[in-house]
């Protein structure tokens, strides 16, 4: 193998294993017989990208094909970075250490806002033009897709086109078609135009947005007969057959998890109207607890991990968790297999198994209300009682727990006073359910770790059109709430609220805000969602020079008939429904889940999972 | 039924440490299906040990791990099932069966021998067989050990037992029989270090090739390579 970065300098950065690829399982195919050669970039460092599922998922279904080779490329840390600009070393894909300037197709993973920037640092490092405009016939396509893509605007300048919705739907059908127009000598533009035909594909630069005086959008007009007014996700219909890769890459260096992944079901029931996730991921489509138990077999023969956890939001929201858990256990847990528990509600049964599996002086129950006060939990349809806590905690302490872990999120729409004090005060009750178990029944110190992140309002949520508080205010509130915090046994934990409310502005922005993130690049930002590389003023700057006021993003409430940058997309959810649940949330009214009562939410479009469920 | 696998570290592996290290065999030892014992406890982990941990960039021909199985195995077969399982770079050698009442590895080795490599400029190269002879004649040779909290002084005079070196196109070749283990641990590259000093040459650490070539235990005053050390 060709290493790209030689031994003299890997031996001066920190873990150099980030950089040789080589993992078990990794695919190695021959160059000469591949057609289409794709780089699947991860916008962040090795060890965070290795342990997303996304990309295990993705990276096995691609090398399927035999005409495509799938390579990984992650961002450098920032001391390999230095010596690749140095010594003028290109970014290279892990597998055959080639420079991906070359490649076909280069297509970026959106998993958080704050990654932009590394995704414009690697392609300058790759030696690729940063806009779509400036790129050459000899540049790879770029492409991006994830959770961040529902909002695909404030990288529409730099992304050739985003993909919307469950990879595994379309991929194949927009690699044939590149296929075939490199076969025939068409161009990039021809090939971009072709994509206007494929469902869930957004090419952006076949539309033009025009803005009002006020800085709110005018028009979204499409440029080309072909492109869709309206882009819809696209999810798989039949989940349980999906393709699920049965080797997955073991990384040779510790990444964050370092284990074996179920992935129990897709969607989630609840519709809490703060979370992206439960609306763009609609409906529920589960796999069955036989499927799951092969594959768990498989999956940690092929891998040799000695860990195993599921994945899915609000997992235990499977429908036959225990059947599953119960089965798991019985299975592995006398075997040196680590099962890492799902969140449960607390009951007998979870109890039970966590006493199992975790050791109770250890381990810590977590439970997050998310708001301080039932009142603000209707409002954001949490549906977490303090009776369901306080009863779930005493049933722990009787069984000998002593640690609790409470999350919560400040700014929530309607959030008074009294919400902030109702954290406090669940915080307290806590102790004080502690101390009402006889002593010889409970454990001897109980400590409960409060932490509150900042609520940052995002698209596709009914939340969607609120104001986002300002960093003044968060400061302010968790002020606030440490002087209310009285007892020695509970800590507060929080987070400086200046990257939250930067996230704020570019999760609900527009086309403009890519001017701000490419200057922001420009002013030396990346790795901007690790605090120490973070840095604010480099930010503000990058708004002064642009002109572009983050409040009018961020701080801004919305109409509920403005043009939003991204109504373009369609997730199958409504924006009726969304503006149904808005006013439900004003009103303190909550929405039952899916499986109570369907509310008929528009997800039904995508013809499987919940919504058929008799 | 505890035994002893000789193995290689070479190519791209290097630049995975000692940790990591750990964690691809106990990876590759489930894929193997290797009847692996395990510890006792809520986490329980595999009975494998490592005498002696190897540098991150180092490569190695003489490396060493300890594994308690459950079930006696053919040695043959062990070392092939495992290297099936193994990522490039890293080959089982060699296996021996060890007795159960067998003292560890990392408490019986004792010394280690290492070739070094360093890029020399031809107008800097020596006459390194006299050089190293001066080198040695010293009483004390000093070098700083950097712990966790603190910088120390340390004497590694008495821990280099053995000394040659020469040319090798632009490079400085030294190889070195050195004391190792938990009495005493003479990284190599401090006497790389501390002898291009000594002749008034410049040393840059990630210009350093490390590749250990066994490691040895004392038996009757002779040293014996834990390839073939039973107590
Ligand atoms: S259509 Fe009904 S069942 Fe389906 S996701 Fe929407 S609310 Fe749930």
């Amino acid at each position: 193998m060709n290493r790209r970065v030689p031994d003299e300098i890997l031996l001066q950065v920190e873990k150099p294993g980030r950089y040789i690829g080589n993992e078990i399982n990794m695919v190695r195919k021959k160059k000469e017989h591949i057609d289409i050669r794709f780089a699947f970039c991860f916008p962040d460092v090795y060890e965070i990208g290795m342990s997303h599922l996304g990309m295990q998922i993705l990276y096995h279904f691609l090398n399927k094909r035999e005409d495509t080779y799938c390579e990984r490329v992650f961002a450098p840390w920032i001391d390999l970075e230095k010596h690749m600009r140095k010594h003028k070393i290109p970014l290279f894909a892990l597998e055959t250490q080639d420079p991906i300037q070359n490649f076909d197709f280069v297509g970026f993973t959106l998993q958080y806002e704050m990654s932009y920037t590394n995704l414009l640092n690697m392609l300058d490092l790759a030696g690729i033009p940063l806009y779509s405009e400036q790129r050459k016939e000899e540049d790879p396509i770029i492409c991006a897709g994830g959770p961040c893509a529902y909002n695909p605007e404030p990288l529409a300048d730099f992304i050739d086109f985003f993909y919307i919705g469950e990879g595994e739907v379309m991929l194949n059908q927009i690699l044939d078609l590149y296929k075939k127009n490199k076969q025939n000598g068409g161009t990039r533009h021809q090939f971009l135009e072709k994509l206007l035909s494929v469902e869930g594909v957004y090419v952006p630069k076949f539309y033009k947005v025009s803005y009002k005086e006020t800085g709110e959008i005018a028009s979204f007009i499409p440029l080309h007969p072909k492109a869709k007014t309206k882009i819809t996700k696209q999810v798989v219909e039949q989940f349980d057959k999906n393709h699920y890769p049965s080797k997955p890459l073991v990384p040779l260096l510790q990444t964050v998890h370092d284990r074996v992944v179920l992935e129990v079901f897709r969607g989630c029931l609840r519709g809490c109207r703060f979370c992206q996730a439960g609306m763009v991921y609609r409906p529920v489509r589960e796999k069955q607890v036989d499927q799951l138990l092969e594959q768990a077999d498989q999956l940690l023969k092929a891998t040799g991990h000695e860990e195993i956890s599921l994945s899915s939001l609000s997992t235990s929201d499977y429908s036959e968790i225990k059947q599953l858990m119960t089965a798991l256990v019985h299975r592995y847990s006398t075997k040196g297999i680590n099962i890492s528990l799902p969140s449960m509600r607390i009951d007998a049964f979870s109890l039970e198994l966590m006493k199992k599996l975790q050791d109770i002086r250890k381990s810590s129950l977590t439970f997050a209300p998310e708001a301080g006060t039932q009142r603000l939990r209707n409002v954001i349809n949490k549906g977490l009682t303090e009776e369901d806590i306080l009863e779930g905690s005493k049933l722990a302490f009787e069984g000998g727990w002593e640690r609790v872990k409470l999350y919560f999120m400040m700014g929530l729409p309607t959030e008074t006073e009294e919400d902030l004090q109702g954290i406090a005060i669940l915080g307290h009750e806590i102790v004080e359910t502690f101390y009402q178990v006889p002593k010889e029944q409970r454990g001897r110190n109980i400590k409960v770790v409060i932490s509150t992140s900042c609520f940052v309002p995002k698209p596709f949520t009914p939340f969607q059109w609120e104001a986002q508080n300002t960093y003044e205010e968060f400061m302010e509130k968790q002020r606030l709430l440490k002087t209310k915090i009285t007892k020695r046994q509970v800590q507060y934990q929080y987070h400086d609220a200046k990257l939250s409310v930067l996230e704020g502005v570019i999760a609900r922005g527009d086309r403009k805000v890519g001017q701000v993130i490419y200057e922001a690049w420009k002013q030396g930002c990346v790795f901007d969602g690790w605090s120490e590389q973070f840095h604010y003023e480099k930010w503000q700057e990058a708004f002064k020079i642009t002109g572009i006021n983050p409040d009018f993003y961020a701080h801004r409430k919305r109409n509920l008939d403005e043009i939003l940058p991204w109504d373009h997309i369609s997730i199958g959810v409504t924006k009726g429904f969304l503006k149904k649940e808005y006013e439900k949330a004003l009103q303190e009214q909550t929405t039952s889940h899916c499986r109570l009562q369907c509310e008929h939410c528009g997800a039904m479009i995508f013809k499987g999972g919940v919504c058929y469920e008799i | 039924m505890k035994y002893r696998l000789k193995f290689k570290k070479e190519d791209e592996i290097k630049f995975i440490g000692h940790l990591d290290l750990m964690r691809v065999f106990q990876k590759a030892i489930r894929r193997a299906q290797i009847p692996i014992a395990y510890s006792e406890g809520f986490n329980p982990h595999q009975l494998v040990t490592f005498p002696l941990p190897l540098t991150l960039g180092a490569t190695s021909e003489g490396e060493y791990m300890e594994l308690q199985l459950t079930k006696e195995m053919n040695i043959e077969i062990l070392c092939e099932q495992l290297n099936q399982q193994l990522p490039l770079g890293l080959i089982i050698l060699d296996g021996l069966p060890l007795l159960d009442t067998s003292t560890k590895g990392m408490t019986i080795v004792q010394g280690a021998q290492y070739e070094l490599r360093y890029p020399i400029l031809l107008a800097q190269s020596l006459n390194w067989q006299s050089k190293i002879h001066e080198f040695l004649n010293q009483t004390q040779i000093m070098i700083k050990k950097q712990t966790k909290t603190k910088t120390q002084m340390v004497n590694i005079r008495e821990g280099i037992y053995c000394m040659d070196g020469w040319n090798a196109g632009q490079r400085l070749v030294l190889d070195l029989f050195l004391a190792a283990g938990s009495r005493q641990n003479i990284r190599p590259e401090w006497v790389m270090e501390s002898f291009l000093q000594f002749c008034g040459l410049p040393f840059s650490a990630s210009q350093l090739q490390i590749h250990r070539k066994d490691l040895f235990a004392l038996k009757n005053k002779e040293w014996v390579s834990l390839q073939h050390f039973i107590d």
